[in-house]
């Protein structure tokens, strides 16, 4: 699996977003990861702290928010969460659904630490 | 100055609201390829199996077929050899190999660059052997047409179920290797034996648009509805 390549590219992004000199303050780095975007959180996490080790962003960490999987349904027109990874609907059995949410993987937002200034 | 701002307002200058898809280079770089793939007319599929399923076959059961009427490029991509960039060159198509080293999947990068191979040659069919993974694939968009998963009569029923990600994302599925049906089913023994409907079952309830097809590279049986129905999105 990839979760480091991935980690690779989130350290990208974060440095990307910050200038150099405040790389050292980044606190945190907040990340939405979907059920179905088929990477791990806790294998990412991990590979995230082996990325950031001995560099400037060694204190910075990254705060993973799970999106569950939402689908639409285009005939009875409900939203559901579901579970496990059937695509019909619950209420009214129709396939013909739509993914609102689950596939997610971006950053949202840095923090940085108090005394950044 | 930053702590006067954040005192006077309450607006906390230390939080960067951003909104960055991870894939974001993946993605950029593969709407170029498509973008290329389009203005050369060419149609695209992206093949996802297991190893072992039979995607080096199916590809040397199609060209034989197609190459009458189309011109048809592969590239080819594995962790390493060109043993399958070989066994294509021998059906005299251009064939160009990725060896990744290591990486699990393919990425838009790496396609754009063994694309740029091919040099002047035309085409209007681009064949994409992805690496041996149900998983990794699934999530790396290459500028492909389409992705086409193949599910072997030798793994299972439960496969759609477990690596639903690119049962999902794919247009069509391939059942092969039918040719060992009637070696899959033991009425002897108590040990389940391979239900091709539950296959179909499990696929469709992933995905209800799946397109599937069954096949047998040994016998030849199913590439011809295969071929068949790709001609109609090659121009």
């Amino acid at each position: 699996m990839h979760e480091l390549s991935i980690a690779q590219e989130i350290v990208d992004i974060i440095k990307q977003s910050v200038p150099v000199n405040q790389w050292n303050l980044i606190k945190s780095a907040n990340l939405q990861l979907g059920v179905f975007s088929n990477i791990l959180a806790d294998s990412l996490s991990f590979c995230f702290e082996a990325s950031i080790k001995n560099t400037e962003l060694e204190q910075t960490k990254l705060i993973i928010e799970v999106i569950p999987l939402t689908i639409h349904c285009e005939n009875c027109f409900s939203d559901t969460i579901v579970e496990d990874f059937i695509f019909y609907c619950p209420k009214c059995f129709n396939p013909n659904i739509t993914i609102l949410t689950g596939q997610e993987m971006q950053l949202t937002a840095i923090e940085l630490f108090d005394n950044h200034s | 100055m930053y702590n006067i701002i954040e005192e006077l307002t309450g607006i906390n200058m230390g939080l960067i609201t951003i909104e960055r898809k991870v894939l974001e280079k993946n993605d950029l770089i593969a709407l170029e390829n498509r973008r290329l793939f389009k203005e050369k007319k060419l149609f695209v599929i992206n093949l996802i199996s297991s190893p072992g399923s039979g995607k080096t076959s199916l590809i040397e059961k199609t060209i034989p077929i197609l190459k009458a009427k189309h011109k048809i490029g592969v590239i080819e991509g594995d962790v390493q050899t060109d043993l399958d960039a070989q066994r294509i060159d021998l059906l005299g198509v251009p064939v160009v190999q990725i060896v990744t080293n290591g990486a699990c999947h393919l990425d838009a990068m790496l396609v754009r660059d063994a694309f740029n191979r091919f040099g002047d040659k035309e085409f209007d069919f681009l064949i994409i052997e992805n690496v041996g993974n149900l998983v990794c694939p699934a999530g790396y968009d290459l500028g492909e047409d389409m992705k086409i998963v193949i599910s072997a009569t030798t793994e299972g029923e439960d496969k759609p179920l477990k690596y639903p990600v690119i049962f999902r994302n794919s247009q069509a599925m391939i059942i092969s290797k039918i040719d060992l049906l009637p070696y899959l089913s033991n009425q002897k023994s108590d040990f389940s034996s391979f239900d091709i409907e539950k296959l179909r079952n499990n696929s469709l309830s992933i995905n209800p648009n799946l397109k599937i097809f069954e096949t047998s590279c040994m016998s030849g049986d199913g590439i011809v509805e295969w071929c068949d129905w790709l001609t109609k999105f090659i121009r």
